[in-house]
């Protein structure tokens, strides 16, 4: 009887190891699952989809203005109030394109709204990890850590057809740097907040220029 | 004395490991013919004024989630960058005039991550968009 109990129990510890191991074999199949959409943009890539349609609302915006250098000048100021740093523009065409890098430990919003680790929902693909500064992923030496953040804006200026005044296009990207320099968590600004605070930055600007001149 | 004579054999062995550090053949990144490559990127509309398919160009970018990095209105060349979902895509587009026939050519290049878009598919769907833009 007692032999037979022994048995048992070495059976369910041999059995307890298999199942370690067949979990751990699934858990590696999940990380390699992240490897398998690097190499080929998505069937979407190049497509006008109902979700980018949806977004044309949130991220344009008309002004009605003859002179395409006293909107750029303005953009430029609302742009350098949210301490981008400007990196290239071309009134010509209507473009500016701006970035720039926080420590992880600033504080990080835009137009004062705070952006968090949360920008998407985890059942879409979203990162559930919360983070609280460098945080260690492998051991105590040699670790990685997101160091740096970066952000870019672009706005470009679109003329209308019908009337007088420009289609104002932004939008608003991040990335994490890993302390060795690699680049972390990528992604485009979704919420529509961000974008109305700036296009509500960008009115007051104008209407500002206009009480000056 | 017959296991000393593995020992060189192990080395030889170890040596093969090294063949992976050898100079490139040439550096491009795909095994694609050139003409391949030029046929997919590259388009002819019969759009004469640049300035038009510039602005069609841009706009197309941007509706698609690129940011412009840089346009270079003397040569007619615009840089962007797409971020999404942890990829990262660059796009480089090239606008010619050609006089003798009275058309204009547009190139794309399109590098996703660290490697070149070689599917078809995906330009078509780039110049279908433009094409929405432009018409």
């Amino acid at each position: 009887m007692i032999l037979k109990i022994t048995k048992d129990d070495r059976n369910a510890k041999e059995g307890n190891i298999q199942s370690f191991f067949f979990y751990l074999l699934l858990f590696f199949l999940f990380l390699l699952g992240a490897c398998s959409n690097t190499s080929n943009p998505s069937k979407n890539s190049m497509r006008l989809t109902t979700e980018r349609l949806k977004r044309f609302s949130i991220q344009n915006r008309d002004f009605h203005l003859s002179d395409s250098s006293e909107l750029m000048r303005a953009v430029m100021n609302v742009v350098q109030d949210q301490h981008y740093i400007i990196r290239e523009v071309n009134n010509e065409f209507g473009i500016l394109y701006a970035d720039q890098t926080y420590d992880v430990g600033q504080p990080f919003s835009f137009f004062g709204i705070p952006i968090t680790h949360f920008h998407k929902k985890p059942w879409t693909g979203g990162n559930l990890a919360i983070q609280f500064g460098p945080f260690d992923f492998v051991g105590e030496q040699n670790s990685l850590y997101i160091a740096k953040k970066n952000s870019s804006i672009s706005v470009i200026f679109i003329p209308l057809t019908h009337q007088q005044g420009y289609q104002v296009h932004v939008s608003i990207e991040m990335r994490d740097f890993f302390n060795d320099g690699h680049v972390g968590e990528i992604w485009l600004v979704k919420d529509p907040k961000i974008y109305q605070k700036f296009f509500e930055s960008l009115s007051k600007a104008l209407y500002l220029q206009a009480q000056i001149q | 004395m017959k296991n000393n004579q593995f020992i060189p054999l192990i080395f030889l062995l170890f040596l093969v490991a090294c063949q992976g550090y050898s100079t490139p053949s040439n550096l491009r990144l795909t095994d694609l013919s050139i003409i391949q490559l030029r046929a997919m990127q590259i388009r002819q509309f019969d759009q004469l004024d640049i300035t038009q398919m510039m602005s069609a160009m841009i706009k197309t970018l941007a509706n698609l989630d690129f940011q412009i990095v840089r346009v270079d209105s003397s040569i007619n060349l615009i840089e962007a960058i797409r971020l999404e979902n942890n990829n990262i895509m660059q796009a480089n587009v090239i606008i010619t005039k050609l006089s003798v026939k009275g058309l204009t050519t547009i190139r794309v290049v399109l590098r996703y991550n660290q490697n070149f878009v070689t599917s078809p598919q995906t330009y078509q769907d780039f110049f279908d968009t433009l094409s929405h833009f432009l018409s």
